[in-house]
């Protein structure tokens, strides 16, 4: 018995930790209607500014003070101020894509702000770690655990009392409903917001600091399975009770504790497994809870009282700036491939030729997230089946590219597995359920040496298509091959998206209920999508394989999901030669960043970067090259000298009166 | 006759809360029955059953002597249901001209890879001439390149009508087509339904608020309460009735 308690006792804290996320989830749900991702790096940043300011010099209790009760909710409040309060209430997919911008950018953020190097742990909060404050049954209780169980207790009181009997807490709950009908009744719902935001951003840096002196130093690993272990508990309680969010997020806290206790010690794999049971949980409930499925509907009665998206801004399309702007793109790739060719040094075809193979990943992008609307978040684990399936192939003798094929089959396979239990899904849930997949191959498959060789990575060797082994030759000749296949997958998914496929998953993304109401399956087509993408970022994955020639599981890991939905929705998520541009663009700036001092981190740099440009989201969905070629229409409309043609598009909003 | 639509004791619950109680009503070929009745009433979850966006708790829906029991939306939309959302749905993006050719493209069956692939995904000179030949009938004619999210409500419910009545329906489930219009546009959709009824012999079901609308239009009348059927008619009849009097009224219950 005392062997069971000393497992779970540390649980309970573990917990209450994990309880201070999910209760902020489920505020910021509740009164913004925003699904926050970005609250683990919200916690990772408070608790890695305390660190800080702790190995200054700075007293706990300042330093506590500034993370938790100053900058993290300045930071929400920025955040809403700046990001979220300008998306329309229904726009759940900008709203996600926001999200996972600061997730991605938070932390990158703060390696360019700091530098690289991780901080060592900081000292506990309140109490000292090493101080046992009580023993039950013979098992340590020490001050931290006590203090985080204590602070939790109280918040929950606190918060609840509030929402439930205050008129501030009221005007939270309405706001969520419908912020244009509270502020028909007077009230400011900015401000309503911002509270919203900050109180939820300061649980997040309340979370991250206690938690920080837990492991060695501070890093944003744990602060993701701290995330993900508390999206777990808000889900099994619908994003609806704070109270009962603390409840499970207690629960497995203490289940995660007690199934990893007993867990062989000499089985890696085994304790992955428990430490998944947030995972399998989250799963299990988006795939069995209802009101998961309908989180996206909103509530709000004047929904369609919301202003329509700004289309009468737009230029008309000119069918002359459209042809010369192809006829630009097209000299543009082809002084590209003279250039590689001939001139750029070999450090930069390397760069671009991976560039160019991730190209095919983000294509895959442009698919589920451009064209059916939908924010997979698994994509990277796509590519990784790709690449590992083939260079686990290559160590039996078979054809690198054929290799690839085959992985790319491989990664169809995952790819519906993936989209099975998300049939029923959309929007949000969907993105949780792909996010869940992706870190179940992570925590999981992936590390496994029969799936990822050993600890230096598994070797995937350079292609060879009959007497031409690209292993001898310069990369110059990988770079063409590479550019090769992307035109001609590229070419498929043009035919695709200017197609009958193209145009009904455009119609599903504006309105899935309209478009099921013509005819049209939705869950066939998100079987179909899901396939078509795998086997796409699969084949991708195994290029970008080979072309690295060693690959391990971080280069597949979920982060990297993210970050190439970032990079694509900044470049352009809707067409073909978004993907391409975002690959090549990608490539590009990472090279040039190596080229900056380290201090400025330039891996997280680039994430920044991307993650900036993501932002602009909810504004500019089509990207910044959309955003070029209409830059281009608005100029070549006041200086046009030409008349326009019947064909052009009547101007748009011209008769909408 | 062999009625068109037939709809047999259909209940549905929502834990405690009737919301339609053992309704049953028919409709014939190239009839307009409307479905009347206070808010609450169970009308658009009766219409949400038929179309297959909601399960009945008991009853039965047949189209053309086929149970579509188990059939989800889709599949009871290519067998010629086909309806209007009392909360707009439209693709705000797209041309009035696209939201036509993609229902006729999902109508017929164009959703395949390999048709794209081969360049044959796009729509038929036959779509586009039936697209058009809508789009009069509704009187969008001058419309077909605008992008929808750029016009007034009562266009954009012209343009949800016009891509219902394009593939032929069956039945048309037509929930509250006049909701925030004002009464001229109200009159004008009123103009456009009879039309598309006359010229192409589409059976109908009417949810509507709009009393005037529905006397013009039905040939007869379902009035419910409270998730019952509480008169069946014509029009004059079912007004006659003190229990529907009773229930827009809310006098003596």
């Amino acid at each position: 018995m005392s062997e069971a308690l000393s497992y779970m006792i540390p649980g309970v804290p573990f917990g209450c930790t994990m309880a201070l996320i999910a209760i902020g989830l489920v505020l910021t749900y509740r009164s913004t209607g925003v699904f926050n991702f970005a609250f683990g790096a919200q916690a990772y940043a408070a608790a890695y500014l305390y660190a800080f300011f702790t190995a200054h010099g700075l007293a706990r209790g300042v330093a506590g003070v500034l993370a938790i009760v100053v900058i993290s909710p300045c930071l929400g409040i920025l955040a809403d101020r700046l990001v979220f309060s300008r998306i329309t209430s229904g726009n759940v997919t900008a709203k996600t894509v926001a999200a996972l911008a600061l997730m991605v950018g938070l932390p990158a953020a703060i390696s360019v702000a700091f530098g690289p190097t991780s901080l060592a742990s900081p000292p506990s909060l309140l109490f000292n770690v090493n101080n046992v404050v009580v023993h039950i049954d013979g098992v340590a209780i020490d001050g931290v655990q006590v203090s985080t169980v204590l602070i939790t207790l109280a918040v929950l009181v606190i918060l609840t009392t509030v929402l439930r009997s205050t008129a501030v807490g009221i005007e939270m709950r309405a706001a969520v409903e419908s912020p244009r009908l509270l502020r028909l009744q007077g009230v400011n719902s900015i401000r309503v917001s911002s509270i919203a935001w900050g109180v939820s951003s300061g649980l997040a840096g309340l979370a991250g600091v206690l938690f920080a002196p837990r492991y060695a130093v501070v890093s944003i690993d744990n602060y993701t399975f701290l995330l993900v272990a508390a999206i777990a508990a808000a889900a099994v309680v619908g994003l609806n009770s704070m109270v009962g969010a603390f409840l499970v997020a207690t629960a497995l806290g203490v289940a995660i504790s007690l199934t990893t206790g007993y867990a062989p010690s000499n089985s890696s794999w085994t304790t992955g497994l428990f430490a998944a049971i947030p995972f399998f949980v989250l799963l299990l409930v988006l795939a069995f809870n209802p009101k998961l499925r309908t989180l996206d509907v909103s509530a709000d009665p004047l929904i369609n009282a919301e202003p329509p998206p700004t289309f009468a801004a737009l230029p008309p399309p000119l069918r002359v700036v459209d042809r010369s702007l192809f006829i630009t793109r097209a000299v543009v790739m082809l002084v590209i491939i003279v250039s590689m060719m001939t001139w750029v040094p070999s450090v930069w075809v390397y760069a671009l030729t991976g560039g160019m193979a991730l190209s095919l990943v983000f294509l895959s992008i442009t698919l589920t997230t451009g064209a059916a609307g939908q924010v997979s978040l698994c994509q990277a684990t796509f590519a990784g089946v790709g690449a590992f399936t083939a260079g686990q192939l290559a160590t039996h003798g078979v054809p690198v590219l054929t290799g690839a094929l085959i992985g790319g089959l491989v990664a169809a396979g995952a790819g519906i597995l993936a989209a099975l239990p998300a049939l029923r899904l959309r929007g949000l849930a969907l993105s949780l359920s792909t996010l869940t997949f992706a870190l179940l191959a992570d925590g999981l498959v992936f590390p496994t040496s029969w799936v990822s060789g050993d600890q230096t990575g598994l070797s995937i060797p350079r292609p060879q298509i009959g007497s031409v082994n690209f292993a001898t030759q310069s990369t110059r000749s990988l770079f063409l091959l590479v550019t090769a296949i992307v035109a001609a997958v590229s070419f498929i998914f043009w035919l695709l998206l200017k197609g009958a496929t193209g145009r009904n998953l455009d119609a599903s993304r504006q309105s899935p209920l309209a478009t099921a109401g013509l005819g049209f399956s939705l869950s066939k087509a998100k079987i179909m999508v899901f396939g078509i993408s795998a086997v796409t970022a699969g084949l991708g994955g195994a290029l970008y394989g080979s072309t690295l020639q060693v690959v391990s599981p971080a280069d597949f890991s979920f982060q990297m999901s993210l970050l190439f939905v970032v990079v694509v929705v900044t470049i352009g998520c809707r067409t073909v030669s978004g993907a391409i541009g975002a690959g090549l663009a990608y490539a590009a700036l990472s090279q040039a960043l190596t080229y900056s001092p380290n201090r400025l981190a330039p891996a997280s740099l680039l994430s920044l970067l991307f993650a900036l440009g993501a932002l602009r989201y909810a504004r500019h969905p089509q990207g910044l090259l959309e955003d070029g070629r209409r830059a281009v229409l608005r100029l070549a409309h006041r200086f046009r000298k030409f008349p326009a043609k019947n064909s052009d598009a009547v101007f748009l909003g011209a008769r909408s009166s | 006759m062999t009625p068109r639509l037939v709809v047999h004791e259909l209940s549905k619950h929502f834990g405690g809360i009737v919301a339609a109680d053992g309704v049953s009503f028919e409709l014939l070929d190239a009839e307009c029955l409307g479905l009347i009745g206070p808010n609450g009433a169970g009308k658009t979850t009766v219409c949400s059953i038929i179309a297959g966006e909601q399960m009945a708790s008991a009853g039965t829906v047949r189209l053309d002597g086929h149970d579509l029991a188990g059939l989800p939306v889709y599949q009871r939309a290519r067998r010629g249901l086909s309806r209007t959302y009392q909360r707009l749905e439209i693709f705000p993006e797209m041309t009035v001209l696209d939201h036509l050719l993609v229902a006729q493209g999902v109508h017929d069956g164009a959703t395949g890879l390999l048709g794209d692939l081969m360049g044959s995904g796009g729509s038929s000179q036959q779509q586009k001439n039936a697209a058009e030949e809508t789009l009069e009938l509704v009187g969008l004619g001058d419309y077909a390149d605008v992008v929808v999210g750029t016009l007034s409500l009562g266009y954009c419910r012209l343009v949800e009508l016009a891509r219902s009545l394009v593939v032929n329906p069956r039945v048309l489930l037509a929930d509250e087509p006049s909701s925030g219009l004002d009464s001229l546009e109200s009159v004008a959709m009123g103009d456009v339904l009879q039309r598309a009824q006359r010229e192409r012999g589409l059976s109908i079901i009417l949810v509507e608020h709009d009393l005037e609308m529905v006397a013009r239009l039905s040939d007869r009348v379902v009035v419910m309460q409270s998730g019952l059927v509480v008169a069946t008619g014509s029009f004059d009849e079912v007004m006659a009735d003190q229990d529907v009097r009773d229930a827009y009224l809310g006098v003596g219950k």
